[in-house]
């Protein structure tokens, strides 16, 4: 095989997903432009170009709201599954690996192998913060991509406002408002119902060859094996 | 994974950090700007 055919074979999956991002997102900015455009010229207004849709925070809170909720339903599900189980789920735990687990299962300090990562072995803070550095990072892009989504937000909600001749409402206004905790509860509702549904399906249905489903004859109350 | 590690690329990773940072601060400056 070839350098770089060998390069995207064995990062196909990382790729393809970074691929259907642009193609969503271009598609989401040509739809968004249209729809808005749309909107601005039924309320007799003048369209806009879409360069100037995709600068707009219009633009930027419907983007926002979206990454926010995937990157909680991450956090969370990686955090809920170190002491949350659900039995014969693939995803989930036996109930007796509940919690953190020791240095030795998990390969870390003085039972760290020779190819373990540098930090794992290290000891320490380090050890500590590497331990934890997948749900921080989730937690850190939600925390950012939910400000995100506020902020560009509330400039969107007054836009609105001005425009239909109401008073502008302030930034401390604005997080509590109808506008905001819809724009986020209706995101979160879905990605809580997309991950429960994931963790009871997947103990009674399969999908052949997947990593995230049980291998097609394994026994519904088998826990924590993938094929 | 015999293999495996010279072929996982901290070049997408690094990517990846990228766009979400990137687009991050975008969504932010836009929303403070406009």
């Amino acid at each position: 095989m070839k350098r770089v055919t060998r390069y995207l074979y064995h990062n196909g999956l990382s790729l393809s997903f970074g691929l259907f991002l642009v193609l969503a997102l271009i598609g989401q900015a040509l739809a968004g432009h249209s729809d808005f455009n749309d909107r601005v010229v039924s309320a007799g207004g003048t369209p806009i170009g879409l360069l100037d849709y995709v600068t707009s925070s219009d633009f930027a809170v419907d983007v926002a709201e979206n990454w926010q909720s995937e990157f909680l339903q991450f956090f969370l599900y990686i955090l809920l599954t170190v002491w949350l189980i659900q039995l014969g789920s693939p995803e989930s735990k036996h109930p007796d690996e509940v919690g953190l687990e020791s240095d030795e299962q998990q390969l870390v300090g003085r039972h760290a192998r020779r190819d373990s990562p540098a930090w794992a072995r290290a000891g320490g803070w380090r050890t500590g913060l590497f331990s934890w550095s997948l749900g921080l990072v989730m937690a850190t892009f939600f925390v950012l991509s939910w400000l995100a989504q506020s902020i560009a937000g509330h400039s969107a909600f007054n836009s609105e406002q001005l425009g239909q001749l109401q008073d502008p409402v302030s930034y401390g206004e604005y997080v509590i408002s109808a506008d905001f905790w819809n724009r986020t509860l209706q995101n979160w509702q879905s990605e809580f119902l997309a991950v429960g549904s994931m963790a009871v399906f997947s103990v009674y249905l399969r999908q052949r060859g997947s990593p995230e489903s049980k291998p097609v004859g394994s026994p519904h109350a088998t826990t924590d094996t993938s094929g | 994974m015999q293999g495996g590690r010279n072929m996982m690329s901290r070049g997408i990773l690094i990517a990846y950090l990228v766009l979400v940072v990137g687009g991050l601060t975008y969504m932010i400056i836009i929303g403070l700007t406009s």
